[in-house]
């Protein structure tokens, strides 16, 4: 069963404007999808349909098989984790302890579990260290991780980050990527909107392209980065070694400057072989 | 003419050290850079490297708006920025911040209004200015967002006014800090190619960023700071494949990793690409050609 | 996306027609009114006023969705309030239960929910009618600089920005769990944590703004040249003297009757 699905959701935004035309999607537990497209294409509202923010005015959005049109975000906090755009939005505790100890105290955990889980959240985005600090002391790049963290802690099914990777540094994007990986390797669907085509080239194995409300492209990533004209459409591009793939040739799923190399240096054996 | 930095320090009001944090009081250490008319450089370097910092001296924003203490000077077109008033630099030089919804001035309710502010303050001629503002829509190609009330674009499209608001004050020195953070792919490539229109006509431009692939191209010059200090200086074809930039924290071009690694396999020679276009040209040869074992 | 802000709508209502500052003079004066008179009838009807100026206009709509998302959520909670718990109460005039409304408590939610209607709608109203542009330029035809004008209409921003603001903030916290349902107390304990952001955001952007208008030239010596002209009829003139008399008559009227009658 999928964890998340869509099926055929339309949305308008008061005032009319049809943000989601129809979309279909659906993701399976465990997945890592990215999801790219212009500005003002339906994917912040996509993502908001998926912990109940929003709700469809036709069609379903279905979480765990049941319909989140009956549910309060609140409700739904426990099964997909929504990390926003700014933190500032979200952070509002005088430490970063507190702040991320705030989504288990409200689950009700006892003590000891919610120091289990404000220790590992913090651990896997590396704040532990800054436990006692106040949230305004943390550059705005920890901040980012903080609210991953704060998530993190209330354990949820499917994690959505709403472009993760603007305003970071490049290092700050790798270190995103590793704890992308590392989450999912712990079995949690990972979601994420980003402007970024290398962080998901190199950390996403599935692709949605949206364009005026609409998906125009869901699958592998490396199959969607080998249609740069369809891409173009909706202001984006595959990311540098798909292009570069596309150009001399090489294999599609030489995505990564990793595989890139990998394919040269098979090809050089090979043809060294029937040399 | 131009912008000379010289041996400048400087700290923000607050500064505190945090423990732990390599970090020190100084935002800016000792700082010398010389920057010619005409030319476009850009700034690379970690968050909290100092590139923000750097930007708000060549206009004066720093020292008069955020006080701290400064040391060294800052001399943009003959002036001295600390003896003069930011108003008074407005003429010779722009800037355009990180994030656009604070650079909307709020006094317009169209986006033609709001570019019209900076020529309207500058004193312009009537038809000067509407002549300007056409110009400076259709450079940032928001010329069909004209009508549109300027808080109700999207992130990316308030960049772009933000960016005309500047452009229609022709300023012969541009600065720009992230100015694609917002933006989707083709915005970001829409951005710059203004940005190198711009500094084919002329304009000097310094630009800090962290998307090196796009920027590659474009410089005339690339400085990396850590820590508030310039770590290295020079051509992009010097800087980005000097492997001392790992440990500035900034990555290379995406073409260029991947020369650097088929170097340490035996596999490249010579230059190292800074676009697909060369790194295409250097694997075509090799993929077709001989392979030097 | 930002949702439908409280922002200028053009229109072309003989409200729209007026220079700004005519606008903005009836808006202080009616806030002078809000202040100054006691009596409840006179500021509902001042309020009532305004409805039927913003109906001339042809903004019900945009005013409507607004007024309400700001009102209601400050009105509701300081009517219960103050008409249970008001203090020094002692006149009871229904039994609730446990609760007891009182009459003193209900006297003073009341007014001040009138003065908070009557100030309030002439405020969105002037948001509503003004374009900023046309504001700026008429104060800077009577030699006013344009960091005045600027001042005035970034208050007038606050109100979309702090609206954006609070809902973006509202969706962060729910999706990590904070309930809105819930009787009224738990609404304003959930209410609590949006204030934190609210505010470390607003002083931040405002920074950032104030710069962003340095380097657009607002504090320039130069004489500005406007693209756009902003006329001051005679017709202006008059109201505007008009409503300064008018209140102040109002005003000594109501005080005449609230402490010597």
């Amino acid at each position: 069963m999928a964890i998340i699905q869509a099926d055929n959701i339309h949305f308008f935004y008061p005032g009319g404007v049809k943000a989601l035309n129809g979309v279909n999607l659906s993701i399976e537990k465990g997945q890592s999808v990215a999801i790219i497209g212009r500005n003002g294409s339906g994917k912040t509202t996509l993502v908001k349909h998926m912990n109940g923010l929003l709700k469809p005015a036709q069609g379903r959005m279905l979480v765990n098989g049941e319909s989140t049109g009956e549910k309060e975000p609140s409700e739904l906090a426990t099964q997909v984790g929504l990390v926003f755009q700014n933190p500032d939005d979200q952070i509002f505790s005088t430490s970063v302890w507190d702040e991320v100890a705030f989504g288990p105290k409200n689950l009700g955990c006892s003590e000891a579990e919610i120091k289990n889980r404000v220790e590992l959240a913090l651990q896997t985005v590396n704040l532990l260290s800054c436990k006692d600090l106040h949230p305004y002391d943390l550059t705005i790049t920890e901040r980012k991780l903080l609210c991953l963290a704060s998530i993190l802690a209330i354990r949820p099914e499917v994690i959505a980050l709403d472009e993760p990777t603007t305003a970071q540094d490049q290092l700050g994007v790798q270190q995103l990527g590793s704890i992308v990986q590392q989450v999912q390797k712990s079995g949690i669907t990972v979601v994420t909107i980003t402007h970024d085509m290398d962080f998901v080239a190199e950390f996403f194995e599935r692709t949605i392209v949206m364009r005026k409300g609409e998906v125009i492209l869901d699958g592998p990533t490396a199959e969607v980065f080998s249609q740069p004209e369809i891409l173009m459409t909706t202001y984006v591009k595959p990311s540098p070694m798909a292009q570069l793939a596309k150009e001399i040739g090489a294999d599609r799923n030489a995505i990564t400057v990793q595989k890139m190399v990998q394919w040269i240096v098979d090809r050089g054996q090979h043809i060294a072989k029937t040399a | 003419m131009g912008i000379q930095i010289k041996d400048v320090s400087y700290r923000y009001p607050t500064a505190e050290v945090r423990e732990g944090s390599t970090r020190g009081l100084w935002a800016l250490s000792h700082i010398d850079l010389d920057i010619e008319d005409g030319e476009l450089v850009v700034i690379l370097g970690r968050n909290g490297s100092g590139k923000s910092t750097l930007c708000m001296l060549m206009n004066g924003l720093i020292p008069h708006f955020f006080k701290g203490q400064l040391k060294g000077a800052v001399i943009v077109n003959n002036k001295n920025t600390a003896e003069v008033e930011v108003a008074d630099m407005v003429k010779d030089i722009g800037v355009v911040f990180q994030n656009p919804f604070d650079q909307l001035t709020g006094a317009a309710n169209t986006v033609f209004d709001e570019v019209a502010i900076g020529p309207e303050n500058l004193g312009l001629s009537r038809e000067e200015s509407l002549e300007r503002i056409k110009r400076a829509l259709d450079e940032a190609g928001i010329t069909e967002l004209a009508d549109r009330a300027p808080y109700q674009l999207s992130g990316g499209q308030q960049q772009r006014v933000a960016v005309a608001s500047i452009l229609a004050m022709r300023p012969s020195i541009m600065v720009m800090d992230e100015p694609t953070s917002q933006l989707d792919p083709v915005g970001t490539d829409e951005v710059f190619e203004v940005i190198d229109r711009l500094h084919r006509e002329g304009m000097t431009i310094i630009l800090a960023e962290h998307k090196v692939d796009a920027i590659a191209g474009l410089a005339d010059r690339v400085v990396v700071l850590k820590d508030g200090r310039i770590e290295l200086m020079g051509k992009p074809k010097d800087v980005l494949t000097n492997p001392a930039l790992a440990s500035l924290g900034v990555l290379p071009p995406r073409c260029t990793e991947l020369a650097i690694r088929l170097a340490k396999e035996n596999i490249w020679v010579g230059d190292y690409p800074l676009s697909i276009k060369e790194a295409k040209l250097g694997l075509m040869e090799i993929l077709n050609g001989n392979h030097t074992g | 996306m930002a949702t439908s802000a409280l922002a200028y709508v053009q229109g072309n209502s003989f409200i729209h027609k007026l220079n700004p500052i005519t606008v903005l003079t009836y808006t202080l004066c009616i806030t002078l009114l809000g202040i100054g008179v006691g009596q409840i009838w006179v500021l509902l009807l001042v309020f009532v006023l305004n409805i039927l100026l913003i109906l001339k206009a042809g903004v019900i709509k945009n005013f409507m969705g607004m007024f309400l998302r700001v009102t209601l959520p400050i009105v509701i909670p300081m009517f219960i309030i103050n008409t249970l718990f008001y203090p020094g109460s002692k006149t009871i005039l229904y039994t609730l239960g446990p609760l007891m409304i009182r009459y003193e408590g209900l006297m003073f939610a009341s007014t001040v929910i009138s003065r908070l209607l009557a100030i309030l709608s002439a405020y969105f109203l002037m948001v509503l009618v003004i374009d900023p542009r046309d504001l700026m330029i008429a104060l800077g035809n009577r030699g006013i600089s344009p960091k005045v004008g600027y001042l005035i209409l970034s208050t007038l921003q606050l109100i979309p920005y702090i609206q954006q603001t609070a809902a973006r903030i509202l969706e962060a916290q729910q999706s990590r769990g904070l309930s809105l349902k819930g009787g009224l107390l738990q609404r304003f304990k959930s209410y609590l944590p949006l204030m934190a952001p609210v505010v470390m955001g607003s002083f931040a952007s405002l920074e950032i703004r104030a710069m962003a208008l340095e380097v657009r030239g607002f504090n320039l010596k130069t004489k500005r040249v406007y693209i756009r002209e902003v006329f001051d009829t005679q017709r202006d003139q008059f109201l505007r003297r008009g409503f300064i008399v008018v209140t102040i008559m109002i005003l000594i009227v109501s005080v005449y009757f609230k402490y010597f009658a």
